[in-house]
Formats: C-alpha cells, sequence, structure tokens
C-alpha cells in the first residue's frame, strides 16, 4: 500500500531518506512547475524546488499535520516565490526572461493565422505571466494544480471569496487576451 | 441586467456559484445576446486553451542535488543545538581557569616575607615592643562579655547546683556498682 505524504513525514522525522527520496518523486514535478510558471525562469523555480524540499526535510522535526500536505507544502513554495519576486523589485527586474517568453503577436494581427502550436503555447505562457501576481498564483493553483479555492485561499492567506474573485477576473482578462486563439488549440 | 454585468458574472456563473435566479436571469439574457453568448464561449475556450502551457519535466540532476545537501542537513540538525551550548561552556571554563589564572600570578608575585627579610626591611622596630603593645583582653572584659552573651541567649544557663547534684548521683552509683 502506498505511504500517505503525512506517513512519508513520520517516518522522515526519524531520519529515513527513503521517505525523503519517495516524497520528493511524488512531489517535485508540480513544485518545479509551479515555481517555473510563476517566475518564468528555470533556474530559479530549480532553486526554489531544491530549498522548498530542504525546507521540508528540516521541518519534518517539528512538522504536525493539520492542513493537506500539499497545501502546505505549496505554501513553502509561494512564499518563496514571493521572496524572489520581493529581490527581483529591489533590484529592478521586473520584466520576465525574453527568451523564455517571447513576443506576443501585435492585437492587429488574426492570431489564428500563421501561428503554430508552439506560438499559441508562448501566447498563452505570456498572457498568464503578464496577470497581476496574486492573480497569476491562484490562477496557476487553480488551472494546473486543480485546487480548489478554499485550499488556494489557505496557501494564500485569504479569503475564499478573495480567491473567487481573482480567478474570475483573470478569466475575463484571459478571454480577452486569448481572443480567437483558444478555437486553435 | 446589461451586458457589462451579466459579462462580470460569467465565471461565477460558469463556476455554479450564482443563486437560481441570477442564473436564470444570465440565462435569458444569453439567449438574445450574441455578444455575451460569445464571451461566454470565450470564457470556457479560453480557461481550456490554457492547458497548452503543459508541465515541464524537472532538470535531473536537482533530485541528487537535493538529496546530496540532506546529509549535510542532518548533520548541521544537532549542532545547531550542541554548537553553541559547547561554545558557552568553553567560553565558561576559559574565563574560570583565567581568573584562577590570575589570582595564582597575584599569589606568586605577592611572596611572603621570611622574617630575616622584614627585620631587613623594618630594622628599627623592636618585636618585643610590638609584643608589648598589643591590646591585652582583660579578665573582666572577658567576663563581661560572656553574660552578655548569656543574657542575649547566646550561651545556655548551666544550673550549677543541680549539675552537682547529678555529679553526685552519678558518683553514688559508681560506688554502688564497684
Amino acid at each position: 500500500m502506498e505511504e500517505t505524504d503525512i506517513a512519508l513525514m513520520a517516518l522522515i522525522k526519524k531520519g529515513d531518506v527513503k521517505a525523503f527520496e519517495l516524497l520528493l518523486a511524488r512531489h517535485q514535478r508540480s513544485v518545479y512547475n509551479l515555481a517555473l510558471r510563476f517566475l518564468g525562469d528555470p533556474d530559479e523555480a530549480e532553486d526554489i524546488m531544491q530549498n522548498t524540499f530542504i525546507r521540508v526535510f528540516r521541518a519534518s522535526q517539528t512538522y504536525t499535520p493539520e492542513a493537506k500536505f500539499t497545501t502546505w507544502l505549496y505554501t513553502i513554495v509561494k512564499n518563496l516565490c514571493f521572496n524572489v519576486l520581493r529581490s527581483r523589485r529591489s533590484a529592478e527586474i521586473i520584466s520576465m526572461d525574453s527568451e523564455y517568453l517571447p513576443e506576443l503577436p501585435a492585437k492587429t494581427e488574426d492570431p489564428i493565422e500563421r501561428i503554430s502550436r508552439s506560438q499559441i503555447r508562448e501566447t498563452v505562457i505570456r498572457a498568464v505571466s503578464s496577470l497581476p501576481e496574486n492573480m497569476k498564483m491562484a490562477v496557476i493553483l487553480s488551472k494546473y494544480h486543480g485546487l480548489q479555492y478554499d485550499e488556494i485561499a489557505a496557501i494564500m492567506g485569504c479569503t475564499v471569496n478573495a480567491v473567487k474573485l481573482r480567478v474570475h477576473r483573470a478569466k475575463i482578462i484571459l478571454a480577452k487576451e486569448l481572443k480567437g486563439l483558444s478555437r486553435e488549440t | 441586467m446589461g451586458c457589462k454585468t451579466i459579462q462580470e458574472m460569467l465565471p461565477a456563473y460558469q463556476d455554479g456559484e450564482l443563486s437560481q435566479s441570477e442564473v436564470r436571469d444570465i440565462e435569458e439574457h444569453l439567449l438574445v445576446c450574441d455578444a455575451c453568448r460569445d464571451v461566454n464561449r470565450e470564457l470556457k475556450e479560453t480557461w481550456h486553451a490554457l492547458e497548452i502551457w503543459d508541465d515541464v519535466d524537472v532538470p535531473e540532476r536537482s533530485g541528487k542535488t537535493i538529496l546530496s545537501r540532506l546529509p549535510e542537513q542532518r548533520r548541521m540538525y544537532w549542532p545547531r543545538i550542541v554548537l553553541p551550548v559547547a561554545a558557552a561552556l568553553v567560553i565558561v571554563f576559559g574565563m574560570t581557569l583565567k581568573f584562577a589564572g590570575m589570582k595564582n600570578e597575584k599569589q606568586i608575585q605577592m611572596p611572603i616575607p621570611a622574617p630575616a627579610q622584614l627585620s631587613a626591611e623594618y630594622p628599627d622596630v623592636d618585636e618585643d615592643e610590638l609584643i608589648a603593645d598589643l591590646p591585652i583582653l582583660q579578665d573582666e572584659e572577658f567576663y563581661d562579655s560572656l553574660e552578655e552573651l548569656v543574657e542575649i541567649d547566646y550561651l545556655p544557663l548551666v544550673d550549677e547546683p543541680k549539675q552537682k547534684e547529678t555529679d553526685r548521683e552519678r558518683s553514688s552509683l559508681d560506688v554502688i556498682l564497684t
């Protein structure tokens, strides 16, 4: 039978490295992709993934399962991501990595014409990445991690209504940004 | 409700979070408004279109890097507690040694002078004179002090006659025994 995340944490507390490896294998992909989608930088996403799991290992000594393990895990990731944004702001680097996020096609251009799947992907990335930070985090957690609004609220430290409002507004913004593009996918 | 309000409510409508009356209003509006119907469709399709941004693989080295940092972390767990305590103990021990050393040094620096040395240093002082000048406790003063002590209960009072009686009894008993 597969051990639950909380059971694995109890084993890690006793120094079971195999349990940690299992937990890492189970969640590293989602942690990495959450950080990558939010920050848009593969190197920073990798750093965040490493730091997240080191924190998980350290915290195993004092960890008490008060909520779902993933809620706790994603809260660590979210905090680390926002720390990166803060340090970026202090370094006055606000724009996203230009190599990772290519320029949007001009809005006057019909997006359905002449664009390949990879270009549609890049356009979607650009549109999601340009959302305000809290809205973007809510969209990523909802759309790509399949979390419920109450879980997202717990991770983001806000009310469920605030999460709903962010996701709903994001949907309207994205629908305007990606108008006509969705039929191509 | 106007188109703007309807369009703002569409995401909540799609999430199934509206009241029955609101749902009825929106559905009635969508039947007659092409623009809002288009927005409703766009919202659904856009949300679906986001799936094109699929997951990417984690760099292979990452997992190994994390695992290689673990023993370091584990080693660091106890030292984080033990090291400061050990450091504090070393400091306290070191300071104790230092102060003890300083005391010894002072003692070494100030040796007790030998009598011959003293007489050499103070040739004009006569020892007999010094002794004669020392205050001698007079017998009367001694007994006065004793009485004072008895008054303030420092010394127990001994009932002399009783003591004598007890001594007498003991001596008579000794005679009988012998």
